[in-house]
């Protein structure tokens, strides 16, 4: 009766648990901060070699249900790497090396408990990469709730900093709502159905009884909200901005990107393999989120005169843009995933790229941390620093989605015809207009950089490891730009 | 007693939850709404699981409990940091992050 | 089902009667006695002495740190619950008693990490 388990299929969150725990003890014996560091990204790249270990091989399944329980049902695995998954854990562990790069200097500079940093965020990793695995909903909360729980500490590290543990209150309450919002949901699905496997659930709700109807669609709704908090979308997005600005930036980073990417891999399972049944009703109710979100995003955006607040704003615009193909609802579903799952890689490289210059730049500011980069201290950056300049031009161009930034203007694309292909017209009219609205902002950030200085000089030494990831991402970022259709060929083969 | 007079309470103290975190100020009392709106989709889970007759529903309600009381620990913690430089745990008063 | 919440109903006609009782005994009070309040009557009573301070008073928790690690790993002691109900069961055995120990050494990485930290230890 004991369950055999495919240790291969779950070794990227092994060995990220297993360092995690070195982690802590190593730190418990007072190892060295470099130490430290060194363990943690070393742990993200030996995950990230498992990754593309698993790709080339077969889909593996593991924690299925034993065949004396499964009464003839499917097979109801728990825990799938499937070429989807391998794809978004490739992501997630790529952009974490990224921001544990990021980290190094602002862990000293801050001083934040190293042991600790590195520690929450390898459990907050753990917590992503089995999100993005999960085909059943206990795991699918238990996964969310690990990649939420240690953030809220990280983004509190500071200590004896008022903003700090501000942001951490305000994450937090949302966080928690929604999740108790999202498990109500959970279990009305569950009374509805019966089953918590998504290969279960699925069938269950195509025959379900019409008294039954109005629960079923209520839990999926509610579920709904619990992922509109994760990616930031509208009704659940007000934390963003303000948590963005009090936590420490590579927390931001952190935030934006890896536990975005997460939620948005859980709400496309959720969506494509349990609920398509229901897609009458979560279609449009995606659809007015995205539209919503994207909006309101973009024009608050248009306010912002610090860099992290912009940033802030404008990720929950490219929320909104990664929910649209999604409200096509099960109209060519699977091109709709794949539009969702290329957006979020190319959004991936723009942003943590534009959050490492942003985070370089903040250095400037060395210990006295009362202000926050205005727009205007960017000016006269091309003059004092052009690589540097010219990598934050690229990637605001990439976000902004115009030529020479092709990735960006390539991924609008391919969510802009996803939506069309499935019919929402109105929503894509609603992106072509907010593009618009994008381009404003980000190009007159991108302007400043070339007028003439402020006086406020940028020493540029941001230190190695904050070099070496803005390298990396404009690297990647140029590659994208010149051969988009790597990740295109990637999606569809995965999705 | 019918499974479905406990899905009515549960619904009741799922509402009394959130109505307390929207109307309450003090972030110890907001803590106190939240873990009633979790326990309240624990009573949901287990009497849906004793409808079905089957486990899912109470494996569930294990990993919520651990999952709110780790949740706690953590809130609780933020709290303190929050009034060690405030002096103050009313909701009303986190006011320094704004635009 | 009916009976089910008949046999509340003694318990609705105790409690209205108890609280009956103590509203009774308030309102007739209210309407005995005089009422003439002055500002030192209005007063908080502390035992005769006058009231010194805020109504929020600042006490030093020792140790909360410990009772958080005792709310997380009383409630991790749940996930036995389930494991003992099979762990006799034929099937499983050793291999089951191992998979616990190796839950457990997680929990107890956690507590060598507090201790180390000086969590539990008096201050």
């Amino acid at each position: 009766m004991i369950q055999g388990i495919d240790y291969a299929a779950i070794a990227p969150p092994l060995i990220l648990a297993v360092a995690a725990i070195g982690l802590l003890l190593a730190d418990a014996f007072d190892a060295p901060r470099r130490l430290l560091g060194l363990l943690s990204a070393g742990s993200l790249a030996a995950a990230l070699i498992a990754v593309a270990a698993l790709a080339p091989g077969d889909r593996r399944a593991t924690f299925c249900l034993p065949d004396g329980l499964r009464s003839g049902g499917p097979r109801s695995c728990s825990y799938v790497a499937d070429d989807f998954t391998l794809l978004f854990q490739g992501i997630v562990l790529a952009a974490a090396v990224v921001v544990v790069l990021l980290s190094l200097q602002e862990i000293t500079d801050s001083d934040i408990p190293a042991g600790e940093y590195h520690f929450l965020i390898l459990a907050a990793v753990i917590g992503a990469l089995t999100l993005v695995a999960a085909r059943d909903l206990v795991l699918l909360v238990v996964a969310l709730e690990t990649l939420s729980l240690p953030v809220f500490a990280l983004v509190g590290l500071r200590r004896y900093d008022g903003t700090a543990s501000e942001a951490a209150l305000k994450l937090f309450l949302v966080s928690v709502v929604s999740a108790a919002v999202m498990l109500f949901g959970i279990s009305l699905v569950y009374g509805a159905t019966g089953a918590m496997h998504l290969d279960r659930v699925a069938p269950a709700l195509e025959r379900l009884p019409a008294d039954l109807d109005p629960v079923a669609a209520a839990g999926i709704v509610l579920v709904l909200a619990g992922f509109a908090f994760k990616v930031a979308a509208v009704p659940f997005h007000f934390w963003a901005p303000d948590v963005y600005q009090g936590a420490p930036l590579p927390v931001a980073a952190f935030l934006s990107v890896v536990s975005k990417a997460a939620g948005f891999a859980g709400l496309a399972i959720v969506l494509a393999l349990g609920f398509p049944a229901y897609a009458h009703i979560w279609g449009p109710v995606v659809g007015v989120l995205a539209a919503v979100t994207m909006t309101l995003g973009n024009l608050l955006a248009l306010r912002q005169n610090t860099a992290i607040r912009l940033l802030a704003w404008s990720s929950v615009a490219q929320s909104g843009y990664m929910l649209a193909p999604l409200a096509v609802g099960d109209r060519r579903l699977p091109e709709a995933v794949a539009a969702t799952t290329a957006y979020v890689a190319l959004y991936a490289v723009m942003n943590l790229g534009a959050f490492a210059v942003v985070i370089g730049f903040n250095r400037r500011h060395g210990s006295v941390r009362t202000a926050y980069d205005t727009l205007d201290d960017y000016r006269g950056l091309a003059r004092s620093s052009p690589a540097v300049a010219a990598a934050l031009a690229f990637f605001l161009i990439c976000l902004a989605g115009l030529p020479p930034g092709v990735m960006g203007l390539f991924a609008k694309i391919v969510v802009f015809r996803a939506t069309v292909a499935g019919g929402v017209t109105w929503l894509a009219v609603v992106m072509a207009i907010n593009t618009v609205i994008g381009l404003y902002y980000y190009l007159v950030w991108a302007a400043r950089l070339f007028t003439a200085g402020s006086g406020a000089r940028y020493d540029a030494a941001p230190g190695l490891p904050v070099r070496a990831a803005v390298a990396a991402a404009a690297t990647a970022a140029v590659v994208l730009s010149i051969a988009p259709q790597i990740v295109l060929q990637t999606v569809t083969n995965a999705t | 007693m019918s499974p479905g007079h406990y899905l009515a309470l549960s619904a009741i103290l799922f509402t009394i939850g959130a109505l307390g975190v929207l109307v309450r100020r003090n972030a110890i009392v907001v803590f106190m709404c939240i873990e009633l709106m979790l326990n309240a989709t624990n009573l949901a889970f287990v009497s849906f699981s004793r409808m079905h007759g089957n486990l899912d529903g109470q494996i569930i309600a294990f990993f919520v409990m651990v999952v709110a009381a780790a949740e706690v620990v953590v809130g609780l913690a933020i709290i303190m940091t929050i009034f060690r430089t405030r002096r103050s745990s009313s909701v009303d008063d986190v006011n320094l992050l704004k635009y | 089902m009916r009976t089910y919440f008949e046999s509340y109903a003694v318990l609705g006609a105790l409690l209205l009667v108890g609280g009956g009782i103590v509203a009774g005994g308030l309102a007739a009070n209210r309407l005995l006695r005089p009422n003439r309040p002055t500002a030192e009557k209005l007063t908080t009573y502390e035992c005769g002495v006058d009231p010194v301070g805020e109504n929020w008073a600042h006490s030093y928790v020792r140790y909360y740190v410990f009772s958080y690690l005792y709310v997380v790993f009383a409630v991790d002691a749940v996930f036995l619950f389930p494991w003992a109900t099979v762990f006799s069961a034929p099937g499983y055995g050793m291999t089951t008693l191992g998979e616990m120990f190796v839950f457990l050494g997680f929990l107890a990485a956690g507590l060598l990490y507090a201790g180390k930290k000086g969590v539990l230890s008096w201050v």
